[in-house]
């Protein structure tokens, strides 16, 4: 006699053979053939362990869930008052910084100002020298600088 | 399954217009079903519990995400099955040994119980020790009584796989049974 295989017998164990025909024969070799049958029988065994297979569970889940609920909704306030105030920290920083740059900015004008300032200064003197003006330079207080 | 799932729906409804209690009711519904998930991976209560309940806050911060284009237990043990993967990641990198150490604690448990045919601790790590899809797809289609259908549609696999994996536990623990207590 043709066994059945072993997959077929899973399925069948399970409901989920659609053809009847198939579905009978199935039936009708488990009843002759006693290896098959205890193929089937320990898989109905098996199965029924596992439809009891449960976690005994020892405490109050849901208050726990709802104590945690509460942790978390805290957590993600105090979440969002930290990014608030980093978020203020950064922009002070930022307007800081961009004050010292401006700051420093118009001292670098200023600098620009002085050196061509100065250039202008030079220049004339030395049309001063050139030009013969000798006699002018005796006006100009040198103890300034 | 079709009424269970509308009650689940209404339910959900009820609490997206502000009515805690109906969560309440799809907590208890579920949240022993899905921590017996959970323990079938990590193996341990408090981890089990701990994930369930963290579980359970991201059903209930994401409910009003949920596009009812499953069941809500589908949507449900799928984010289970997610949250316990992602949790044996990252034990597994804690600690690589996991593994040798269960296969110790099995036998020595089998050595003490060997009149008892099927004794409920032996055959319960049995079926943990199963590989974790077979181990998934069994529990799913016993415990929680789904189709092969559901179950691929849970696991992100096709029928034809989720068949083969019942039938592989099956297998698996037969044998299991057959070798170590004759
Ligand atoms: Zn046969």
């Amino acid at each position: 006699m043709k066994h059945l295989k072993k997959s077929l017998i899973s399925k069948y164990v399970d409901n989920m053979i659609k053809d009847q025909k198939t579905n009978d024969a199935i039936k009708k070799h488990l009843d002759e053939c006693v290896e098959c049958r205890q193929v089937y029988d320990s898989y109905i065994k098996i199965d029924n362990f596992v439809k009891n297979f449960n976690v005994d569970i020892k405490d109050d889940l849901y208050l726990e869930f709802l104590n945690r609920k509460i942790n978390h909704s805290k957590t993600k306030i105090s979440t969002f008052r930290f990014s608030l105030s980093f978020a203020l920290l950064l922009s002070l920083i930022f307007l800081l910084s961009f004050s010292l740059t401006l700051f420093t900015g118009r001292k670098n004008i200023l600098k620009v100002e002085n050196y061509t300032q100065n250039n202008v200064i030079d220049k004339s003197f030395s049309n001063f020298l050139s030009d013969g003006y000798s006699d002018i330079i005796s006006t100009v207080d040198w103890t300034e600088k | 399954m079709e009424k269970n799932n509308s009650e689940d729906f209404n339910l959900i409804e009820q609490f997206l217009n502000g009515d805690e209690n109906s969560f309440k009711t799809l907590f208890e519904k579920y949240s022993q079903r899905v921590l017996s998930l959970v323990y079938s991976y990590t193996k341990n209560y408090d981890d089990a519990k701990d994930i369930t309940q963290e579980i359970f806050l991201k059903v209930y911060n994401s409910l009003e995400n949920f596009k009812k284009r499953s069941s809500f237990s589908t949507w449900l043990y799928r984010i289970t099955l997610n949250e316990s993967i992602s949790f044996l990641r990252k034990m597994k990198k804690e600690k690589n040994l996991v593994s040798i150490d269960e296969v110790n604690e099995i036998e020595i448990q089998n050595n003490s119980n060997d009149q008892n045919n099927y004794d409920r601790g032996l055959m319960e790590k049995i079926l943990l020790s199963l590989p974790e899809n077979q181990k998934i797809a069994f529990i799913l289609a016993k415990k929680e009584q789904l189709s092969y259908r559901e179950i691929g549609k849970i696991m992100n696999i096709s029928e034809k796989a989720v068949e083969s994996l019942i039938y592989r536990a099956r297998e698996n623990i037969r044998n299991f049974l057959k070798n170590e207590l004759g």
